[in-house]
C-alpha cells in the first residue's frame, strides 16, 4: 500500500508550495510570487543539500572505518556526529592561499565553475511525484550535460594552478571522463527507451509495474554498467587516480585551500549523491514504495545507493592508469553498446 | 482543499502573462547574444590559448542558451554535451599537452597576414552579402504553439526523411576517424 498524495504527511512540500503562494499572492503582482517561490526553493534545495554532505561525510568516515577494522570519528558529540561541522569551522577559518605563478581568474572561477553544475542538476531531480523545480524533457540528456562544464573548471583548476602535480591531475581528469562518459550516456539511454521519454518524472511513472533493474536481460547489466561509469565520473576510489595521494599528492586541488578547497568537496559529495539519485531515478522505480512517504522512500533509496558507493570503495584499491583506460573501451564500451542494442530489440517485441 | 500536483515551483515563463513573457524572452536573447559575441571577441584578443579556449566555452554555452530559447530543448542539451563535454575538453587535453605554445609568437610572415586579410575580408563580405539579399521568414504576430518536446520529433525526421544524410554523415566521421588513427599510427 502506497502512501496516497493527497495526504499532507506523504506529500507536505506541496502544501507549502501551495500556502506560500497564496500567502504572496496576496501582496505582490502576478510574476512576483513565483520569483520569489523559485529563489525560495533554491535556497531550501541547497540547504537540504549541505546537510545531506555533512551527514555523507560521516557516513562515510565511521562505514569505511568500520569496513576497514577501525574506530573512525568519534569524539566530537555523540558517536562523532558533529565532526563534520567542526571540519566546515576548520575550513571556514582557513587561510585562503592563490599560489605564486597562478592564473589568478581561473583559479578563482573555476571552484564556482564546479560547484554550480553540481547545485544545478537538483533543480530538475524529482523527490516526489511532482516535486521538482520544473521537469525538464530533456532531463537525463540535462542532468549528463551539465556534468561537463564542472569538467571544464576542474581542468582550469589543474591548469590554473601553476603545478605539475595539479597539471597532471587535470589532465587524467579530462582523459578519464571523456572515457566513462560514453558508457554512462549510453546505459542512461537503457531507461529512456524502455519508458519512452527522457523527463525523469515520466521514466518513475514508466517504471510504476516493474523496476527498470528487474527487466530481464538488460536492467541487471545496464544499472552495473551505469553505476560503474558514474563513479569514474565522480572521480571516487576505486577511480580516484586524478587524486590519487600516493602519486600525485592531491591532484588537481594541490594548491587549494581553505573555503576554496571546500567547494571542490561540497561539489564531490553533492555529485556523488546526484548519482545515487539519477541510479534511483533510472533503474530502482524512483520515489515507489510502500507506506511510506514518497520523498521519504526516494531518499531512503538514494542513501542505499550512496552506501553501495562507499561500500565498493572502502573494499577496492585503486586502479592502474593502463587499467583504467583498458576497462573503460575494452569493457565497458562493448558491453554498453551490446545492452542499448538488446534493449531496443527488446522494446520493439514487447510492443 | 488539495493543491493543483505542480511542480514544487511552477517554471518562470509558464505562469508570466504573455506580454511578460515575451519581454522576458527578448531580454534573455540579447543578454545571451550578448555573452556569445563577448566570448568570441575574447577568442580572438585574448594573447593566452587556455584563456582562447575557455571564451570558446563561454560561446558555445551561450548559443545553447539561445536555442533553450528558441524551444530546441534537444539541440541544446546536446550542444552542451558534445561541444562542451567532449570537443572543448579535449582541446584542453591538446593545449595542456603543448605548454610551451603560449609563448610562441603569434603572428607570421607578411604573406601570411596578407592571406588571412583577405580570407577574413572575403568572409564576411559573403556573411554581409547573404544578410542583406536574404529574404527573412517574420514570426506572426500571434504566439506561436511550440511542441512539449523536440526529441521525438527529431529523431523521427532524422531516421525517416533525411535517413541518407544521416548515413553519409557518419560515413564521414568514420573515414575522419580511420584517417586520424593513420596519420598518428608510429610508423
Amino acid at each position: 500500500m502506497s502512501c496516497p498524495a493527497d495526504f499532507f504527511v506523504c506529500n507536505p512540500f506541496q502544501y507549502l508550495h501551495g500556502g506560500l503562494l497564496a500567502f504572496f499572492s496576496t501582496f505582490l503582482p502576478s510574476p512576483g510570487p513565483t520569483i520569489v517561490l523559485t529563489v525560495v526553493g533554491v535556497a531550501f534545495i541547497t540547504t537540504v543539500l549541505a546537510i545531506i554532505v555533512m551527514s555523507q561525510v560521516w557516513t562515510e568516515r565511521r562505514v569505511v572505518a568500520m569496513l576497514q577494522g577501525r574506530l573512525g570519528p568519534n569524539r566530537v558529540g555523540p558517536q562523532g556526529l558533529l565532526q563534520p561541522l567542526a571540519d566546515v569551522v576548520k575550513l571556514l577559518l582557513k587561510e585562503d592561499i592563490i599560489p605564486f605563478g597562478a592564473d589568478r581568474i581561473g583559479f578563482v572561477l573555476a571552484p564556482i565553475a564546479v560547484v554550480a553544475p553540481a547545485l544545478a542538476v537538483w533543480s530538475i531531480i524529482p523527490w516526489g511525484p511532482g516535486l521538482a523545480v520544473t521537469d525538464l524533457n530533456v532531463g537525463v540528456l540535462f542532468v549528463l550535460a551539465l556534468g561537463a562544464f564542472a569538467t571544464i573548471g576542474i581542468i582550469t583548476a589543474g591548469w590554473a594552478s601553476n603545478n605539475k602535480y595539479a597539471l597532471l591531475g587535470g589532465m587524467r581528469v579530462a582523459a578519464q571522463l571523456i572515457s566513462y562518459e560514453i558508457p554512462q550516456v549510453i546505459m542512461a539511454m537503457v531507461p529512456v527507451l524502455l519508458a519512452g521519454t527522457m523527463s525523469l518524472g515520466g521514466i518513475v511513472d514508466a517504471q510504476a509495474g516493474v523496476w527498470n533493474v528487474l527487466v530481464l536481460p538488460v536492467g541487471p547489466i545496464a544499472l552495473v554498467v551505469f553505476l560503474v561509469a558514474s563513479i569514474a565520473e565522480v572521480n571516487r576510489a576505486p577511480f580516484d587516480l586524478p587524486e590519487a595521494e600516493s602519486e600525485i599528492v592531491a591532484g588537481f586541488h594541490i594548491e587549494y585551500s581553505g573555503m576554496r578547497f571546500a567547494l571542490f568537496f561540497l561539489a564531490e559529495y553533492v555529485n556523488t549523491f546526484t548519482v545515487g539519485a539519477l541510479t534511483t531515478l533510472l533503474f530502482l522505480g524512483g520515489w515507489a514504495g510502500p507506506i511510506l512517504p514518497p520523498f521519504v522512500w526516494f531518499f531512503l533509496k538514494t542513501y542505499g545507493v550512496f552506501l553501495v558507493l562507499v561500500w565498493i570503495r572502502g573494499t577496492l584499491p585503486r586502479l592502474r592508469y593502463d587499467q583504467l583506460m583498458e576497462f573503460a573501451w575494452k569493457a565497458l564500451l562493448p558491453i554498453s553498446f551490446a545492452t542499448l542494442a538488446l534493449t531496443a530489440v527488446e522494446v520493439t517485441l514487447l510492443k | 482543499m488539495l493543491p493543483e500536483p505542480a511542480p514544487l515551483v511552477a517554471t518562470l515563463l509558464g505562469a508570466t502573462p504573455p506580454m511578460n513573457a515575451e519581454l522576458l524572452t527578448a531580454l534573455g536573447f540579447y543578454a545571451l547574444a550578448g555573452l556569445a559575441l563577448a566570448g568570441a571577441l575574447g577568442l580572438i584578443i585574448a594573447s593566452d590559448v587556455f584563456h582562447d579556449a575557455l571564451f570558446l566555452v563561454l560561446t558555445l554555452g551561450s548559443v545553447a542558451g539561445i536555442f533553450v530559447i528558441l524551444g530546441a530543448d534537444f539541440l541544446a542539451v546536446v550542444q552542451v554535451l558534445i561541444y562542451v563535454g567532449a570537443i572543448m575538453i579535449l582541446i584542453l587535453f591538446g593545449i595542456m599537452l603543448t605548454p610551451q605554445l603560449g609563448n610562441l609568437p603569434n603572428t607570421g610572415g607578411p604573406g601570411q597576414i596578407a592571406a588571412g586579410v583577405i580570407a577574413a575580408v572575403a568572409v564576411l563580405g559573403t556573411i554581409l552579402a547573404v544578410i542583406t539579399t536574404a529574404t527573412w521568414p517574420r514570426a506572426s504576430a500571434a504566439p506561436i504553439d511550440l511542441p512539449a518536446g523536440t526529441t521525438s520529433l527529431l529523431g523521427t525526421s532524422l531516421f525517416n526523411s533525411f535517413a541518407l544524410p544521416f548515413e553519409v554523415a557518419s560515413v564521414l566521421l568514420l573515414i575522419a576517424m580511420i584517417g586520424a588513427l593513420v596519420i598518428a599510427r608510429e610508423p
